[in-house]
């Protein structure tokens, strides 16, 4: 990996006046909303508590959009003609994908430890050491598809369209990964057409950090697929994509 | 060989086509290779059928009126367009190996700056992706832009960000520098200062290829001149050639009957336009061409003889009206 290439990369992602508004404040402010509202609707004999329920879903919130949107920034380099540029350098596909993914990922780190902040001080929330792993880094690193996503976004999209088909996908994925409202509470189809996406399962690993999850190794192959099938569309983009525009 | 080329001078060479055939030596001494390069864009024939080879070390000038396809030529030689069909090979290599090799530096003809870094972070990075960079510093330097490593790329202005892209085309340290019109948007004392640094580089026996519509720029500047006209090189010959050219003098006849080849046997002629029994006629002694024409055709009435400058010879061999294309291609 190239140290100077990455360096820039994640300086200019910190630069931007929004990202440290929905890497750190967003992700707790909303989680801590939602537990609010869902608190004054839950079953008073639950054994579960709905601060822990939330938490593996926000901390996901949080690393699906810092992922995407980080990601979907090449679209204003690429308008500019800096992809143009960079592809006169020795920087392979393969390369450019490990560098932007490797700051999209970077900058997800943040969001689910703030999460589990706002949840073991506000919310009591209390699981062992392997539990916070699961809700705070196991989380990070199972976004790493939505990173590669917004990059394969920002791939095709333009100055007109890129901003839409960010938030769309964002809200498509958040409905059916059970990130707003629990999937059990939906039409079972919600379930299914969950199974497709990458969300549902990010939140499946990470609700194993609060013993509600799938097989965990499952979730975790299942993100890995997608994410090679979404790196390769990246590569083969970024090696065909240098018309001028 | 294609029909549009008008031989100035640079006898081609029919063999070493195939770079297979290329010794280790003719790929150190032949930068740039193009054989039958052909691009179209839906309608638009872009490039049609472009041979040229640059040897190391020649600093070349691609002139040509907007739409001739300068731009569709340097994006294939680099290798970020595919020819539709054709040979590119840079020193002996693919573009996109002589890309990874950090052979090729370019100044491509839109933006390609970042928004958000700095001039020093822009070159850096580049450097920090090439094999065998110069140091930024240096590459600041050779490009006059030392004082401006902190500023944004925002707070710079159109003949500055030229500048930059060029430290970063510089920085890779190639041996071949292509610069899409690297003056464009420049005053003349910065487009001075530009050819200035550019010295610099070619002093080092480094070959530049650079597209240009300022004819100045490619006397001054180039040791040869390509002349590029509808996605066809219509004239490729030395500065001094272009200045004989530039020296030459227009004949105007009427001349009832007359053919185009019969005016191009006569001596010392460039080119010629013929429209119903008005001729022009370009040459580069206009003394002989005259006596000759008047001996071959006495009955020639209305016989004028003008000078033309360079505009006008690069006018002439540029923009030919469709009246003589046939004979052309
Ligand atoms: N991506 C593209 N899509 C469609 N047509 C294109 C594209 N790129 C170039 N063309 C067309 O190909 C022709 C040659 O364009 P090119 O940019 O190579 O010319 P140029 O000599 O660089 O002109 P200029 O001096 O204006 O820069 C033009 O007619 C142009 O409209
Ligand atoms: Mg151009």
């Amino acid at each position: 990996m190239n140290l100077g290439y990455l360096a820039l990369e994640l300086r200019r992602v910190l630069r931007e006046p929004g990202t440290l508004l929905f890497i750190i404040g967003f992700p707790g402010a909303f989680y801590l909303l939602e537990a609010v509202i869902f608190e004054s609707q839950w079953p008073a004999r639950s054994a579960i508590d709905p601060g822990a329920v939330l938490l593996p879903a926000m901390a996901g919130w949080g690393v699906l959009i810092s992922g995407m949107l980080v990601g979907a920034r090449v679209m204003n380099e690429r308008e500019a003609g800096w992809q143009r540029q960079l592809r006169l350098t020795p920087l392979t596909g393969g390369g450019y994908l490990l560098g932007k993914a490797a700051v999209g990922l970077l900058v997800s780190i943040p969001p689910p430890i703030v999460v589990a902040l706002a949840a073991a001080l506000f919310r009591d929330v209390r699981l062992d050491l392997g539990g916070w792993l699961f809700v705070t880094l196991v989380i990070t690193l199972g976004g790493t598809p939505f990173a590669v996503l917004g990059l394969l976004i920002g791939q095709f999209g333009n100055k007109k369209n890129t901003q839409q088909i960010i938030i769309i996908g964002m809200l498509v994925l958040a409905i059916f990964g059970g990130i707003f409202i629990p999937l059990d509470s939906l039409p079972p189809w919600f379930t299914y057409v969950g199974y497709a996406t990458p969300s549902y399962w990010l939140i499946d690993l990470g609700r194993a950090g609060i013993e509600m999850g799938g097989d965990p190794m499952r979730a975790g192959l299942i993100l890995l697929a997608w994410t090679v099938v979404l790196a390769g569309a990246v590569i083969w983009r970024y090696r065909h994509d240098s018309a001028r525009n | 060989m294609t029909g549009g080329r008008e031989n100035l001078g640079q006898v081609k060479n029919p063999e070493g086509m195939d770079e297979t055939l290329l010794s280790k030596a003719e790929r150190r001494d032949t930068a740039v290779h193009v054989q039958g390069l052909r691009k179209h864009y839906g309608e638009v024939h872009a490039v049609k059928e472009v041979d040229l080879t640059i040897k190391a070390g020649e600093v070349v000038a691609l002139l040509g009126p907007n739409g001739a396809g300068k731009s569709t030529m340097v994006d294939m030689i680099v290798g970020l367009t595919t020819p539709d069909s054709g040979i590119v090979r840079v020193f002996g290599l693919p573009p996109r190996q002589a890309v990874l090799e950090g052979v090729i530096g370019a100044m491509l003809q839109e933006g390609a700056l970042l928004d958000d870094a700095t001039v020093i972070e822009m070159v850096g990075m580049v450097a920090s992706l090439h094999k065998n960079p110069l140091p930024v510093r240096e590459a600041l330097r050779k490009a006059g832009i030392e004082e401006l490593a902190r500023r944004r790329s925002t707070k710079l202005s159109t003949g500055q960000k030229q500048r930059v892209r060029f430290a970063v085309a510089l920085v890779a340290d190639p041996d071949l520098l292509l610069l899409d019109e690297p003056t464009a948007g420049m005053d003349v004392r910065r487009r001075h200062e530009f050819w200035h640094s550019m010295q610099e580089f070619t002093a080092s026996g480094r070959t530049v290829m650079f597209a240009t519509h300022y004819l100045e720029e490619a006397e001054e500047f180039a040791d040869r001149v390509v002349f590029l006209r509808d996605g066809r090189i219509v004239a490729d010959g030395s500065v001094a050639q272009v200045r004989s050219l530039a020296a030459g003098r227009t004949l105007r006849a009427t001349i009832s009957g007359v053919s185009e080849p019969a005016m191009r046997a006569l001596p010392s002629v460039v080119n010629v336009e013929i429209r119903q029994d008005k001729v022009a006629v370009l040459s580069s002694d206009s003394d002989t061409t005259l006596r000759a024409l008047l001996s071959r055709f006495p009955h020639a009435r209305d016989v004028e003889v003008v000078g033309v400058g360079l505009d006008e010879a690069f006018l002439a061999l540029t923009s030919r009206t469709r009246t003589s294309e046939g004979e052309l291609s």
